[in-house]
Protein backbone atom coordinates (compact mmCIF):
# COMPACT_ATOMS: atom_id res chain seq x y z
CA UNK A 1 0.00 0.00 0.00
CA UNK A 2 2.55 2.28 0.77
CA UNK A 3 4.01 1.89 -2.90
CA UNK A 4 1.01 2.90 -4.28
CA UNK A 5 0.80 6.01 -1.85
CA UNK A 6 3.74 7.00 -3.12
CA UNK A 7 2.91 6.33 -6.91
CA UNK A 8 -0.10 8.87 -5.80
CA UNK A 9 2.20 10.84 -4.56
CA UNK A 10 4.19 11.02 -7.57
CA UNK A 11 1.37 11.86 -9.88
CA UNK A 12 0.36 14.41 -7.89
CA UNK A 13 3.99 16.27 -8.60
CA UNK A 14 3.46 14.85 -12.09
CA UNK A 15 6.81 12.75 -11.75
CA UNK A 16 6.35 10.04 -13.66
CA UNK A 17 7.15 10.51 -17.21
CA UNK A 18 7.08 8.85 -21.27
CA UNK A 19 9.63 6.27 -19.99
CA UNK A 20 6.75 4.78 -18.09
CA UNK A 21 3.91 3.66 -20.23
CA UNK A 22 1.24 2.64 -18.21
CA UNK A 23 2.08 5.58 -15.59
CA UNK A 24 2.64 7.69 -17.94
CA UNK A 25 -1.11 7.64 -19.54
CA UNK A 26 -2.50 7.83 -15.89
CA UNK A 27 -0.56 11.08 -15.45
CA UNK A 28 -1.09 12.74 -19.27
CA UNK A 29 -5.25 11.69 -18.24
CA UNK A 30 -4.56 13.62 -14.81
CA UNK A 31 -2.73 16.25 -16.03
CA UNK A 32 -5.10 16.58 -18.81
CA UNK A 33 -8.13 16.73 -16.20
CA UNK A 34 -6.25 19.55 -14.16
CA UNK A 35 -6.04 21.85 -17.30
CA UNK A 36 -9.90 20.93 -18.34
CA UNK A 37 -11.17 22.08 -14.91
CA UNK A 38 -11.83 25.77 -15.91
CA UNK A 39 -12.94 27.77 -13.10
CA UNK A 40 -16.58 29.24 -14.15
CA UNK A 41 -17.83 32.40 -13.89
CA UNK A 42 -19.78 33.63 -11.53
CA UNK A 43 -20.85 37.10 -12.32
CA UNK A 44 -24.48 36.13 -14.08
CA UNK A 45 -25.48 34.54 -10.53
CA UNK A 46 -23.82 36.96 -8.16
CA UNK A 47 -26.91 38.79 -7.80
CA UNK A 48 -29.53 36.41 -7.06
CA UNK A 49 -27.40 34.56 -5.31
CA UNK A 50 -25.98 37.77 -2.81
CA UNK A 51 -29.51 38.26 -2.91
CA UNK A 52 -30.09 35.05 -0.97
CA UNK A 53 -27.48 35.84 1.35
CA UNK A 54 -29.20 39.15 2.21
CA UNK A 55 -32.53 37.08 2.93
CA UNK A 56 -30.80 34.93 5.26
CA UNK A 57 -28.31 37.08 7.22
CA UNK A 58 -31.67 39.12 7.84
CA UNK A 59 -33.79 35.85 8.93
CA UNK A 60 -30.39 34.82 10.91
CA UNK A 61 -31.14 38.66 12.73
CA UNK A 62 -34.53 38.33 13.72
CA UNK A 63 -33.89 34.52 14.81
CA UNK A 64 -32.27 35.44 18.56
CA UNK A 65 -35.44 37.77 19.32
CA UNK A 66 -37.76 34.65 18.20
CA UNK A 67 -35.54 32.26 20.61
CA UNK A 68 -35.79 34.75 23.89
CA UNK A 69 -39.36 34.90 23.19
CA UNK A 70 -39.93 31.61 23.05
CA UNK A 71 -37.18 30.76 26.16
CA UNK A 72 -39.42 33.60 28.39
CA UNK A 73 -42.33 31.60 27.62
CA UNK A 74 -41.11 28.01 28.68
CA UNK A 75 -39.73 30.26 31.64
CA UNK A 76 -43.33 31.06 32.63
CA UNK A 77 -44.70 27.03 31.86
CA UNK A 78 -41.80 26.00 34.16
CA UNK A 79 -42.54 28.77 36.94
CA UNK A 80 -46.15 28.04 36.25
CA UNK A 81 -46.23 24.47 36.86
CA UNK A 82 -43.81 24.38 39.57
CA UNK A 83 -45.79 26.30 41.44
CA UNK A 84 -48.89 24.54 41.14
CA UNK A 85 -47.12 21.26 42.41
CA UNK A 86 -45.60 22.93 44.94
CA UNK A 87 -48.80 23.99 46.18
CA UNK A 88 -50.56 20.42 45.94
CA UNK A 89 -47.90 18.94 47.47
CA UNK A 90 -48.17 21.57 50.63
CA UNK A 91 -51.51 20.83 50.69
CA UNK A 92 -51.39 16.99 50.34
CA UNK A 93 -49.03 17.28 53.44
CA UNK A 94 -51.13 20.02 55.17
CA UNK A 95 -54.16 17.85 54.94
CA UNK A 96 -52.05 14.60 55.70
CA UNK A 97 -50.61 16.34 58.91
CA UNK A 98 -54.19 17.86 60.18
CA UNK A 99 -55.86 14.10 59.96
CA UNK A 100 -53.26 12.93 61.56
CA UNK A 101 -53.78 15.43 64.16
CA UNK A 102 -57.29 14.72 64.44
CA UNK A 103 -58.72 17.67 62.25
CA UNK A 104 -60.93 18.13 59.36
CA UNK A 105 -58.46 19.49 57.09
CA UNK A 106 -60.90 20.83 55.23
CA UNK A 107 -62.73 22.62 58.26
CA UNK A 108 -59.40 23.77 58.63
CA UNK A 109 -59.28 25.30 55.31
CA UNK A 110 -62.39 27.21 55.30
CA UNK A 111 -61.54 29.01 58.37
CA UNK A 112 -58.14 30.12 56.67
CA UNK A 113 -59.95 31.74 54.23
CA UNK A 114 -62.18 33.56 56.68
CA UNK A 115 -58.80 34.78 58.22
CA UNK A 116 -59.49 32.79 61.83
CA UNK A 117 -56.93 30.25 63.24
CA UNK A 118 -58.53 28.71 65.70
CA UNK A 119 -57.44 24.94 66.89
CA UNK A 120 -59.18 22.00 67.50
CA UNK A 121 -61.98 20.48 66.39
CA UNK A 122 -64.99 22.54 64.49
CA UNK A 123 -68.16 21.84 63.47
CA UNK A 124 -69.57 21.44 59.74
CA UNK A 125 -71.23 24.53 60.00
CA UNK A 126 -68.29 27.25 59.16
CA UNK A 127 -70.87 30.05 60.55
CA UNK A 128 -71.10 28.26 64.45
CA UNK A 129 -67.43 27.84 65.77
CA UNK A 130 -66.63 26.07 68.91
CA UNK A 131 -64.47 26.72 72.14
CA UNK A 132 -62.29 23.67 71.75
CA UNK A 133 -61.96 21.58 74.19
CA UNK A 134 -59.05 19.70 74.85
CA UNK A 135 -60.18 16.46 77.03
CA UNK A 136 -62.66 15.66 73.84
CA UNK A 137 -59.74 15.31 71.65
CA UNK A 138 -59.23 11.55 71.06
CA UNK A 139 -56.28 10.37 72.82
CA UNK A 140 -55.41 7.93 69.98
CA UNK A 141 -55.10 9.12 66.32
CA UNK A 142 -57.80 8.63 63.87
CA UNK A 143 -57.88 5.20 61.41
CA UNK A 144 -59.99 6.89 58.96
CA UNK A 145 -59.16 8.80 55.66
CA UNK A 146 -57.83 12.14 56.07
CA UNK A 147 -61.17 13.14 54.00
CA UNK A 148 -63.21 11.84 56.73
CA UNK A 149 -63.88 13.43 59.91
CA UNK A 150 -64.83 10.35 61.75
CA UNK A 151 -68.42 7.96 62.02
CA UNK A 152 -71.43 9.41 62.05
CA UNK A 153 -72.25 9.38 65.65
CA UNK A 154 -69.19 10.78 66.43
CA UNK A 155 -69.99 13.60 64.27
CA UNK A 156 -73.09 13.99 65.33
CA UNK A 157 -71.24 13.55 68.92
CA UNK A 158 -69.33 16.64 68.54
CA UNK A 159 -72.53 18.55 66.85
CA UNK A 160 -73.93 17.77 70.34
CA UNK A 161 -71.51 19.14 72.02
CA UNK A 162 -71.38 21.82 70.26
CA UNK A 163 -75.02 23.05 70.34
CA UNK A 164 -74.70 22.16 74.28
CA UNK A 165 -71.58 24.65 74.47
CA UNK A 166 -73.75 26.78 72.11
CA UNK A 167 -76.38 26.16 74.69
CA UNK A 168 -74.30 27.66 77.57
CA UNK A 169 -73.03 30.31 75.89
CA UNK A 170 -76.64 31.55 75.10
CA UNK A 171 -78.00 31.47 78.65
CA UNK A 172 -75.02 33.35 79.38
CA UNK A 173 -76.40 35.76 77.06
CA UNK A 174 -73.62 36.05 74.61
CA UNK A 175 -70.81 36.43 76.43
CA UNK A 176 -68.97 33.38 75.55
CA UNK A 177 -70.30 33.49 72.11
CA UNK A 178 -69.10 36.89 71.22
CA UNK A 179 -65.38 34.96 72.36
CA UNK A 180 -66.29 32.33 70.23
CA UNK A 181 -67.70 34.15 67.51
CA UNK A 182 -66.73 37.27 66.00
CA UNK A 183 -69.46 37.20 63.59
CA UNK A 184 -71.66 37.73 66.39
CA UNK A 185 -69.80 40.44 67.96
CA UNK A 186 -70.02 42.19 64.46
CA UNK A 187 -73.53 42.20 63.94
CA UNK A 188 -74.59 42.33 67.56
CA UNK A 189 -76.53 39.44 67.62
CA UNK A 190 -77.20 36.27 69.38
CA UNK A 191 -75.21 33.37 68.24
CA UNK A 192 -78.18 31.15 69.45
CA UNK A 193 -80.40 32.91 66.88
CA UNK A 194 -77.60 32.52 64.05
CA UNK A 195 -76.35 29.12 64.57
CA UNK A 196 -79.39 27.35 65.54
CA UNK A 197 -81.77 29.38 63.77
CA UNK A 198 -83.73 29.75 67.03
CA UNK A 199 -84.33 26.11 66.87
CA UNK A 200 -82.11 24.45 69.30
CA UNK A 201 -82.95 26.88 72.40
CA UNK A 202 -86.82 25.51 71.66
CA UNK A 203 -86.22 22.32 71.24
CA UNK A 204 -83.56 21.11 73.71
CA UNK A 205 -84.02 23.87 76.15
CA UNK A 206 -81.46 21.95 78.37
CA UNK A 207 -78.98 21.88 76.03
CA UNK A 208 -78.72 18.00 75.72
CA UNK A 209 -76.88 17.08 72.37
CA UNK A 210 -78.20 17.19 68.86
CA UNK A 211 -77.00 13.52 68.07
CA UNK A 212 -79.91 12.15 70.61
CA UNK A 213 -82.28 13.93 68.73
CA UNK A 214 -80.57 12.88 64.96
CA UNK A 215 -80.48 9.18 66.12
CA UNK A 216 -84.01 9.82 67.17
CA UNK A 217 -85.32 10.67 64.19
CA UNK A 218 -83.76 8.44 62.48
CA UNK A 219 -85.34 5.58 64.61
CA UNK A 220 -88.87 7.08 63.66
CA UNK A 221 -88.11 7.37 60.47
CA UNK A 222 -87.29 3.89 60.38
CA UNK B 1 -6.94 35.92 -6.50
CA UNK B 2 -7.08 34.69 -2.37
CA UNK B 3 -7.83 37.22 0.22
CA UNK B 4 -4.88 37.24 2.03
CA UNK B 5 -3.73 38.95 4.99
CA UNK B 6 -7.42 40.59 4.79
CA UNK B 7 -9.38 37.70 5.45
CA UNK B 8 -9.71 37.94 9.00
CA UNK B 9 -11.16 41.46 8.58
CA UNK B 10 -13.55 40.19 6.13
CA UNK B 11 -15.02 37.33 7.58
CA UNK B 12 -15.49 39.45 11.17
CA UNK B 13 -17.10 41.48 8.30
CA UNK B 14 -18.81 38.86 7.56
CA UNK B 15 -20.19 37.89 11.01
CA UNK B 16 -20.92 40.78 11.91
CA UNK B 17 -23.37 40.57 8.72
CA UNK B 18 -22.08 43.67 6.23
CA UNK B 19 -22.77 42.91 2.31
CA UNK B 20 -19.46 43.98 0.96
CA UNK B 21 -17.79 40.95 3.22
CA UNK B 22 -20.39 38.58 1.71
CA UNK B 23 -19.82 39.58 -2.17
CA UNK B 24 -16.13 39.28 -1.43
CA UNK B 25 -16.45 35.81 0.00
CA UNK B 26 -18.76 34.83 -2.74
CA UNK B 27 -16.44 36.01 -5.61
CA UNK B 28 -13.23 34.24 -4.18
CA UNK B 29 -15.03 30.77 -3.56
CA UNK B 30 -17.74 30.29 -5.45
CA UNK B 31 -16.22 29.94 -8.53
CA UNK B 32 -14.35 26.75 -7.07
CA UNK B 33 -17.18 25.36 -5.34
CA UNK B 34 -19.00 25.58 -7.94
CA UNK B 35 -16.54 24.09 -10.91
CA UNK B 36 -16.60 21.20 -7.97
CA UNK B 37 -20.53 20.51 -8.21
CA UNK B 38 -20.29 20.63 -11.68
CA UNK B 39 -17.42 17.95 -11.66
CA UNK B 40 -19.40 16.10 -9.60
CA UNK B 41 -22.71 15.87 -12.05
CA UNK B 42 -24.49 17.75 -9.80
CA UNK B 43 -27.86 18.43 -11.04
CA UNK B 44 -28.40 22.17 -10.62
CA UNK B 45 -25.05 23.09 -9.59
CA UNK B 46 -26.30 26.96 -9.17
CA UNK B 47 -28.96 26.36 -7.02
CA UNK B 48 -26.51 24.19 -4.65
CA UNK B 49 -24.13 26.75 -4.94
CA UNK B 50 -26.91 29.14 -3.30
CA UNK B 51 -27.49 26.78 -0.88
CA UNK B 52 -23.78 26.76 0.00
CA UNK B 53 -23.81 29.91 0.74
CA UNK B 54 -26.84 30.56 2.73
CA UNK B 55 -25.48 27.14 4.73
CA UNK B 56 -22.33 28.99 5.25
CA UNK B 57 -24.23 32.14 6.44
CA UNK B 58 -26.22 30.27 9.03
CA UNK B 59 -22.98 28.22 10.15
CA UNK B 60 -20.45 31.24 10.13
CA UNK B 61 -20.58 32.06 14.17
CA UNK B 62 -19.30 27.98 14.18
CA UNK B 63 -15.82 28.29 11.89
CA UNK B 64 -12.43 29.46 13.46
CA UNK B 65 -9.44 29.02 11.18
CA UNK B 66 -7.65 31.22 8.20
CA UNK B 67 -8.58 31.04 4.66
CA UNK B 68 -7.45 27.70 3.72
CA UNK B 69 -9.52 26.18 6.64
CA UNK B 70 -12.50 28.53 5.02
CA UNK B 71 -11.90 27.30 2.00
CA UNK B 72 -12.19 23.76 2.72
CA UNK B 73 -15.28 24.23 4.97
CA UNK B 74 -16.76 26.10 1.92
CA UNK B 75 -16.33 22.67 -0.04
CA UNK B 76 -17.38 20.16 2.86
CA UNK B 77 -20.58 22.20 2.98
CA UNK B 78 -20.73 21.91 -1.26
CA UNK B 79 -20.34 18.39 -0.81
CA UNK B 80 -22.80 18.19 2.06
CA UNK B 81 -25.12 19.65 -0.37
CA UNK B 82 -24.41 17.44 -2.75
CA UNK B 83 -25.48 14.24 -1.14
CA UNK B 84 -28.26 15.71 0.29
CA UNK B 85 -29.40 16.60 -3.40
CA UNK B 86 -28.44 13.23 -4.67
CA UNK B 87 -30.67 11.62 -1.75
CA UNK B 88 -33.69 13.96 -2.64
CA UNK B 89 -33.09 12.91 -6.67
CA UNK B 90 -32.62 9.10 -5.29
CA UNK B 91 -30.73 8.55 -8.05
CA UNK B 92 -26.63 8.20 -8.55
CA UNK B 93 -24.89 11.60 -9.75
CA UNK B 94 -24.54 11.61 -13.06
CA UNK B 95 -21.10 12.66 -14.54
CA UNK B 96 -22.12 15.61 -16.75
CA UNK B 97 -20.72 14.82 -20.49
CA UNK B 98 -19.59 18.10 -22.41
CA UNK B 99 -21.42 18.72 -26.00
CA UNK B 100 -18.81 17.55 -28.39
CA UNK B 101 -20.11 20.44 -30.33
CA UNK B 102 -18.60 22.66 -27.62
CA UNK B 103 -15.24 21.34 -28.06
CA UNK B 104 -14.66 20.48 -31.88
CA UNK B 105 -12.33 22.77 -31.88
CA UNK B 106 -9.27 20.97 -29.60
CA UNK B 107 -6.08 20.27 -31.28
CA UNK B 108 -5.49 16.24 -30.82
CA UNK B 109 -2.00 15.27 -32.72
CA UNK B 110 -2.47 11.52 -31.56
CA UNK B 111 -4.47 8.58 -30.98
CA UNK B 112 -3.46 8.84 -27.47
CA UNK B 113 -4.09 12.81 -27.43
CA UNK B 114 -7.69 12.64 -29.22
CA UNK B 115 -7.72 10.08 -26.04
CA UNK B 116 -7.59 12.86 -23.98
CA UNK B 117 -10.65 15.41 -25.23
CA UNK B 118 -12.89 16.36 -22.66
CA UNK B 119 -15.38 13.93 -23.83
CA UNK B 120 -13.61 11.19 -22.98
CA UNK B 121 -11.82 12.60 -19.72
CA UNK B 122 -15.90 12.83 -18.61
CA UNK B 123 -16.35 8.84 -20.12
CA UNK B 124 -13.37 8.10 -17.84
CA UNK B 125 -14.08 9.34 -15.01
CA UNK B 126 -17.30 7.93 -15.15
CA UNK B 127 -16.02 4.62 -14.39
CA UNK B 128 -15.14 5.92 -10.50
CA UNK B 129 -17.62 5.66 -7.90
CA UNK B 130 -19.19 9.12 -6.93
CA UNK B 131 -16.54 9.19 -3.93
CA UNK B 132 -13.18 8.13 -6.12
CA UNK B 133 -14.11 10.95 -8.68
CA UNK B 134 -14.52 13.23 -5.71
CA UNK B 135 -11.10 12.22 -4.46
CA UNK B 136 -9.41 12.93 -8.07
CA UNK B 137 -10.81 15.85 -8.34
CA UNK B 138 -10.30 17.70 -4.74
CA UNK B 139 -6.79 16.59 -4.90
CA UNK B 140 -5.67 17.07 -8.45
CA UNK B 141 -7.58 20.12 -9.29
CA UNK B 142 -8.28 21.64 -6.05
CA UNK B 143 -5.00 20.85 -4.46
CA UNK B 144 -6.52 19.95 -1.46
CA UNK B 145 -4.23 18.19 1.03
CA UNK B 146 -4.79 14.54 2.65
CA UNK B 147 -6.22 15.35 5.70
CA UNK B 148 -8.61 18.23 4.07
CA UNK B 149 -9.94 16.06 1.64
CA UNK B 150 -10.82 13.85 4.81
CA UNK B 151 -12.48 16.21 6.12
CA UNK B 152 -14.52 17.56 3.12
CA UNK B 153 -15.57 13.88 2.30
CA UNK B 154 -16.52 12.87 6.27
CA UNK B 155 -14.08 10.03 6.20
CA UNK B 156 -10.66 9.05 7.95
CA UNK B 157 -7.33 9.94 6.18
CA UNK B 158 -6.98 5.90 5.69
CA UNK B 159 -10.19 5.83 3.85
CA UNK B 160 -9.50 8.42 1.87
CA UNK B 161 -5.61 6.92 0.88
CA UNK B 162 -7.86 3.76 -0.17
CA UNK B 163 -9.76 5.57 -2.27
CA UNK B 164 -6.89 7.31 -3.88
CA UNK B 165 -5.29 3.83 -4.61
CA UNK B 166 -8.52 2.16 -5.94
CA UNK B 167 -9.30 5.27 -8.28
CA UNK B 168 -5.76 5.31 -10.08
CA UNK B 169 -6.17 1.64 -10.10
CA UNK B 170 -9.23 1.71 -11.81
CA UNK B 171 -7.90 4.88 -14.08
CA UNK B 172 -4.81 2.39 -14.78
CA UNK B 173 -7.22 -0.26 -15.92
CA UNK B 174 -9.50 2.49 -17.97
CA UNK B 175 -6.61 3.53 -19.83
CA UNK B 176 -5.00 0.49 -20.05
Amino acid sequence: MADKHTEFDRLLADEFGADDPTWGRVATFLSRVQSSAVTPSVESLEDAHVARVRAALSALGSLPRAQRRERRAAQVRRFVLAGVAGLFAVLTAGAGVAAAMGVNPIEVFRHVQLGQIIPGPFTSDPTHPVVPDPSQRPDSPQTSAPGQTGSAGQSGEDHGKSTEDHGKATEDHGKASEHANPRSTQTGKPTADKTNQGKSDQTHPTGKPTATTTSTDKKAKD
Amino acid sequence: MPIGTRFPQVLQAAVDGLEWAWVELYREFAPPVLRFLRSQGAAEPEDLLAECFVQIVRNLATFSGDEAGFRAWTFTIARSRLADSWRRAGRRPVVPVADPADHGDVAVSGPEEAMMGDVAIAEILDQLTPDQRAVISLRFVDRFSLAETAEILGRSEGAVKLLQHRAIKALRKALG
